[in-house]
């Protein structure tokens, strides 16, 4: 095996140019996912830091949030922005500060861990995520992510959302087992209340057997409904099954998720004015 | 592979192999006050701070940060000068082993750069990647918080 070669793009032309050439060669954000495997392994890395992708904008009500935007930097902008936001409320807790330093958006989407804490708060907000090399342009997060084509010799450059999707009562569970731990699985719920009625509602769990799943059944049972009138305790939770994990079983995964779905929900509802 | 790296203000050319991490750079090369425990980013004895932020330097691949700004904490304060965090952390009793008080103190800093009057949940969640196996945090929490007075005293 020859010598891992690094390779930093000051364009996105250059980007493209190498993802698409050379194999063996894996984008590079903050390095903190590539190294949970053995870094040896690739030919080459390129380096995402000189294209500028460290950034956060709103305009045409889209909120754009470039590849190389670290966690910390989402939580330092939605802190003083919008501390409602679902992407805060999902980041706030996902790591410890200096890993939060170091975790990029882009890289998070690429790994997508069983653990991660942003894709549910993605999902939800229907983001879409804007790829160089062999793919190129915008394209649905819910399709990035069941698409090897479009994960295959491609680079995350930026991501973007409706800022009107971001508007409802948000929430966000961690199964863990002390706050900065992995967790085994997350839960990440949007409520949109209108006239005190539940107007729309998107819940996802993510650390699933099929890595992540949308709670349809529960969104449907409450959408209509008035919030102060929904029995959080009787709701029929859609069927999710998890492989075990280090830190819990996987029976004891699927009663806490149970649990924590209602406990989340009614916390939300109760919070509607 | 060669590359510059701005350590405590001053460049420093360095031959690296391209996989290494900037923990071991840092140490190979006479930092040994960035400590190593973990090397999984869970403990933060390793922790620098990086153009202005603290990072697990074990979690970083040396050769992304080149040309870039590392502040360890023989950067802050020396044994003849101690930065006032250093001193409050001593007069605190928040040092027993030793082991987490660089990653400790980078931590500190930070928070203090970001917000010069922490409540104690600011400064728990600042040190949140920082273990220390001896002091309980109790000591740490008031080390931090005579730090702020004494940073604002200091002007540093």
């Amino acid at each position: 095996m020859g010598e891992l070669i690094w390779f930093f793009p000051k364009t996105v032309e250059e980007v493209k140019d190498i993802i698409t050439s050379r194999e063996g060669v894996v984008p590079h954000g903050g390095g903190t996912g590539l190294l949970r495997g053995d870094i040896k392994r690739y030919r080459g890395l390129l380096d995402l830091g000189k294209l500028g992708l460290s950034y956060i904008t709103e305009h045409n009500g889209f909120v754009e949030i470039g590849a190389m935007t670290t966690y910390g930097d989402v939580v330092r902008y939605f802190k003083k922005k919008d501390s409602k936001s679902v992407l805060y409320r999902s980041l706030v807790d996902s790591a410890t500060t200096p890993l939060k330093n170091r975790i990029t958006v882009g890289g998070s989407i690429a790994y997508f861990p069983p653990w991660s804490d942003i894709m549910g708060s993605l999902f939800i907000l229907s983001a879409e995520v804007f790829l160089t090399g062999e793919r190129e342009g915008w394209f649905k997060i819910l399709d990035y992510v069941s698409n090897r084509g479009l994960y295959r010799k491609t680079v995350i450059l930026k991501i973007r959302y409706n800022k009107d999707k971001d508007t409802g009562y948000s929430a966000h569970y961690r199964a863990v087992r002390t706050r900065v731990d992995h967790p085994a699985f997350t839960i990440t719920l949007l409520v949109d209340i209108k006239d005190k009625r539940v107007d729309d509602a998107s819940i996802y769990v993510v650390g699933t057997k099929d890595k992540f799943k949308k709670l349809t059944a529960v969104e449907k049972e409450i959408i209509g409904k008035k919030a102060s009138e929904i029995d959080t305790e009787a709701l029929n939770v859609d069927n999710v099954e998890f492989y075990g994990k280090p830190q819990f079983t996987s029976e004891y995964q699927k009663a806490l998720f149970e649990i924590e779905v209602k406990r989340k929900l009614r916390e939300v509802l109760e919070s509607v004015k | 592979m060669r590359g510059v790296f701005i350590i405590n203000g001053q460049r420093k050319e360095i031959e690296f192999a391209p996989h290494k991490r900037l923990l071991d750079v840092l140490r190979e090369n006479g930092y040994t006050e960035v400590k190593e425990g973990c090397r999984e980013g869970e403990c933060g004895a390793c922790v620098v701070l990086l153009d202005g932020k603290p990072v697990n330097s074990c979690q970083v691949l040396a050769a992304s940060v080149m040309e870039k700004e590392i502040i360890t904490v023989r950067g802050l304060g020396t044994i003849h000068k101690p930065h006032p965090i250093e001193e409050a952390f001593v007069e605190a009793g928040a040092v027993q082993c030793g082991f987490c008080t660089p990653g400790m103190i980078i931590s500190t800093y930070a928070l203090l750069k970001e917000n010069p009057d922490p409540e104690d949940d600011d400064i728990k969640r600042a040190l949140d990647g920082n273990l220390c196996r001896c002091t309980g945090y109790v000591k740490i929490t008031k080390a931090v918080k005579l730090a702020s007075k004494k940073v604002k005293k200091d002007g540093k």
